[in-house]
């Protein structure tokens, strides 16, 4: 034999070795495992149910911020658009005064008060419509967000109930001597099917683009349609002032 | 370069699929243009019918751009998505 192949079955030797020495020792592990699965019941259900508890409470946190965030922002906007809204009252004011003192004659001074009339009113309408898109969009909002809890509790609970009868089975298998190995693997199996449960449902729900496109495309539409309304009400009366002024185009 | 600018973007859409929310600055960043559109400069009466009724027009714009706002309102709905996730791992399979 050379030299290499020497140190090649000796190699070898030594890895079978190894082997037998940790396949006992492996298998001596599960099988304590397996038997005491009885003893640590009580204790693996307290685990599992004491982090679904703190993860519960996690969510409920992070659905409290969402709803504060919302209410927040809401304002904030809210109140932005009032500002910005009475900014620009006033200066289309400007504007309309501008016009009252270039009128010449009373005529042209009822064309004016037509003007303003017209383009008042088209502002209040157009402002009104969107605010009820808006309004109708954040409505819905709050509903997919109400929706959505009621959904993910409802996904929770049946977890909930799916972990307990799994530990119910084992306490029940365990009191009548089934196989501990036969205990812990269909405990395993029963747990970890309650997760994959969990999440396949968890994704049917969570399809948040899909729930929210139709909001932002109703709202998009509604508030598209009032400015082409406010747009060709404005153009109709600009026309009318310039007929009047006799500065038709 | 190229790489650079899709592993951003890349960074960018897994974490607003994750936490189902803009980060914090990219909303921000958007809640400010908006808010320097709608706060634009006030055009100066002059007069003019044209200007007048452009007036009005900038307006209408001003507050679209308020209103556009709204749409990142809708990515705070998957803002539990993380969390969810976690209650369904409540087990794993380290627990035996």
């Amino acid at each position: 034999m050379t030299v290499i192949s020497k140190r090649i079955f000796f190699i070898l030797l030594a890895a079978v070795f190894l082997v037998n020495l940790a396949v006992p020792v492996l298998a001596q592990n599960r099988a304590k495992k397996a038997v005491g699965i009885c003893n640590r019941l009580e204790a693996l259900s307290t685990t599992v149910g004491g982090r679904l508890t703190t993860r519960e409470g996690k969510l409920e946190g992070k659905r409290n911020d969402r709803l504060e965030k919302l209410v927040q922002r809401w304002e904030t906007r809210d109140s932005r658009r009032e500002e910005n809204r009475l900014r620009w009252d006033e200066n289309r004011e400007e504007h309309l005064t501008k016009l009252e003192e270039r009128a010449a004659d009373d005529s042209q001074k009822q064309a004016v008060a037509v003007f303003r009339e017209a383009v008042n009113t088209a502002v209040t309408t157009r402002r009104a419509a969107t605010d009820v898109a808006k309004q109708t969009f954040r409505d819905s909002l709050h509903q997919l967000v109400a929706s959505r809890q009621v959904a993910v509790d409802s996904l929770i609970t049946a977890y909930q109930q799916a972990i307990q009868i799994a530990f119910e089975r084992a306490k029940t298998d365990c009191a009548v001597n089934v196989e501990p190995a036969s205990v812990r693997e269909n405990l395993k199996n029963d747990l970890k099917a309650a997760r994959d449960e969990f999440h396949r449902d968890r994704q049917a729900i969570d399809n948040v683009g899909e729930q929210i496109q139709p909001l932002i495309d109703a709202r998009k539409t509604a508030v598209e349609s009032a400015l082409q309304d406010f747009k060709a009400a404005v153009e109709t009366a600009k026309q009318t002032l310039k007929a009047a002024f006799g500065e038709n185009e | 370069m190229i790489v650079i600018g899709l592993a951003a973007i890349s960074a960018f859409l897994i974490y607003t699929q994750f936490t189902g929310e803009m980060p914090e600055f990219v909303s921000s960043s958007f809640e400010k243009i908006a808010k320097a559109v709608s706060a634009r400069k006030m055009p100066k009466a002059t007069g003019s019918i044209d200007d007048a009724a452009n007036a009005v027009l900038e307006d209408m714009e001003a507050e679209s751009a308020v209103l556009s706002e709204e749409d990142n309102d809708a990515l705070l709905l998957g803002a539990d998505s993380q969390a969810i996730s976690e209650v369904g791992d409540s087990y794993n399979d380290s627990d035996f």
